[in-house]
């Protein structure tokens, strides 16, 4: 019997005690990937074993579209993002390499109009919403969604890591965010296999406005799409 | 059940756990990465794209990169911006060990727009693969300075020569690209002459 309770020491001792929870940061995380079958596959980061602490309170902060850090841009890369269509909703694809409780989505108005408002949002790697700032309204400077606060936002949530679709939509079109105009004429080597980077076919609606519940189609090519530029913090 | 038989289910049950944290592998779509920058799309502004070329017809450029998750490569989308008829380029992937495991097998010049290389499908192209997660290198090459796909050019003189002050991250090969179909070097060998204005090709791989 002592010899089998030391096997099972000796065997959690070489898994790198990886059965048990670790703290925050303090060591090698891995991370998980939803997959669009629905099932969860754990991707390892190149470390051994551990697992992934979620980021429940800053710091942490990831930008729509791009990721954790913030994105390389020159200032004179910056753009006015401005919709062709009336609350058209714009999305891309993007992957989150780590868990964590969305709570303010932070956000820039650069020209400003009376009554109107604009949302952003995330949905799931199956297309389901998961984040919705709620309408905001087009008054320059910096306007933030505080979730479960503000009207018509979702609640906070915790957001597992995996891929996900960024995505935004404006009441009027001279409503204008602080965003990016990455790839014009490019666009549609984004789609050409699978859709990343592309409108939607159904629009926000709804009072208070609010993004689609799900992805759904794709709308029409859009080669002067932008993305707002859109920062997610506890 | 006695004592003994409990611990020696426990110990059987852990054994076929899979341990946190190992990889496994994103085999359909959602997922992607791009050559050279990794998941997500890279923040370039549209007016910073450009049409890449080469000096040298064959010549292999590489730029090294960390994928964070195991993927199962079997589309390599590339878009074509200067075409010119019955001319080719390739793109692939190799391991941290300079080993090839991806080629796109030779895609064509003639038409300008989204080229595709479906893997195991494609004349010429490697068989789906798993890649990462891990340290990889991205390689592309033209048969000719006319065959021009998009990408971009972000280093000067300068910062190439940082990029591979300790180690070749953003290079080019001495080995050119050959055979019927054209193919890629099978492994990445030594770095070729410094190419200051070396360009790095937008593609897209995913399952």
């Amino acid at each position: 019997m002592r010899q089998l309770f030391g096997m099972l020491a000796v065997f959690l001792a070489l898994s790198g005690g990886s059965l048990f929870a670790q703290a925050p940061g303090s060591g090698p995380t891995a991370v998980i990937l939803s997959g669009a079958s629905g099932a969860t596959a754990v991707i390892a980061s190149g470390g051994s074993g551990g697992s992934a602490p979620n980021i429940t309170a800053p710091p942490g902060f990831f930008v729509g579209c791009y990721g954790p850090n913030l994105p390389p841009i020159q200032s004179s890369g910056f753009a006015f993002t401005a919709a062709r269509t009336i609350d058209e909703v714009y999305v891309c694809e993007m992957w989150l390499p780590f868990g964590m409780q969305v709570g303010h989505i932070n956000t820039n108005v650069v020209a400003t109009t009376a009554a109107t408002t604009y949302n952003v949002g995330l949905w799931n790697s199956a297309g389901t919403k998961v984040v919705d700032s709620g309408p905001l309204p087009c008054t320059i400077g910096n306007q933030i969604s505080t979730l479960g606060t503000t009207t018509g936002s979702s609640s906070s949530v915790l957001l597992p890591a995996g891929v996900y679709y960024f995505g935004w939509s404006t009441t009027n079109t001279a409503c204008e965010v602080l965003g990016i105009n990455p790839y014009g004429t490019d666009t549609p080597l984004m789609n050409v296999t699978t859709n990343k980077y592309y409108p939607l076919i159904t629009l926000s609606s709804g009072a208070p406005m609010q993004l689609p519940t799900a992805l759904g189609s794709a709308g029409a090519t859009y080669n002067g799409q932008q993305e707002a530029f859109a920062l997610f913090e506890p | 059940m006695t004592m003994k038989k409990l611990i020696i289910s426990l110990l059987i049950s852990i054994c076929l756990l899979p341990a946190i944290g190992s990889a496994q592998t994103i085999t359909t779509p959602p997922g992607f990465f791009t050559a050279c920058y990794g998941p997500n799309l890279p923040p370039i502004p549209a007016a910073q794209f450009n049409t890449i070329g080469t000096t040298t017809d064959n010549e292999v450029y590489v730029c090294e990169m960390y994928l964070p998750f195991a993927m199962q490569v079997g589309h390599i989308d590339t878009y074509l911006a200067s075409a010119s008829s019955g001319n080719t380029f390739n793109v692939g992937i190799y391991n941290a060990a300079g080993t090839k495991t991806v080629e796109s097998g030779p895609l064509s010049c003639t038409t300008p727009g989204a080229i595709v290389s479906t893997l195991g499908v494609t004349t010429g192209s490697s068989s789906p693969t798993v890649v990462g997660p891990g340290v990889i290198y991205v390689a592309w090459s033209e048969i000719s300075d006319l065959c021009q796909p998009v990408g971009v050019n972000p280093y000067l003189a300068n910062i190439n020569g940082l990029l591979n002050a300790t180690t070749n991250k953003y290079f080019t090969l001495s080995t050119l690209e050959s055979g019927s179909p054209m193919q890629l070097p099978t492994t990445l060998g030594s770095a070729g002459t410094p190419y200051t204005f070396q360009n790095i090709i937008f593609a897209i791989f995913e399952p």
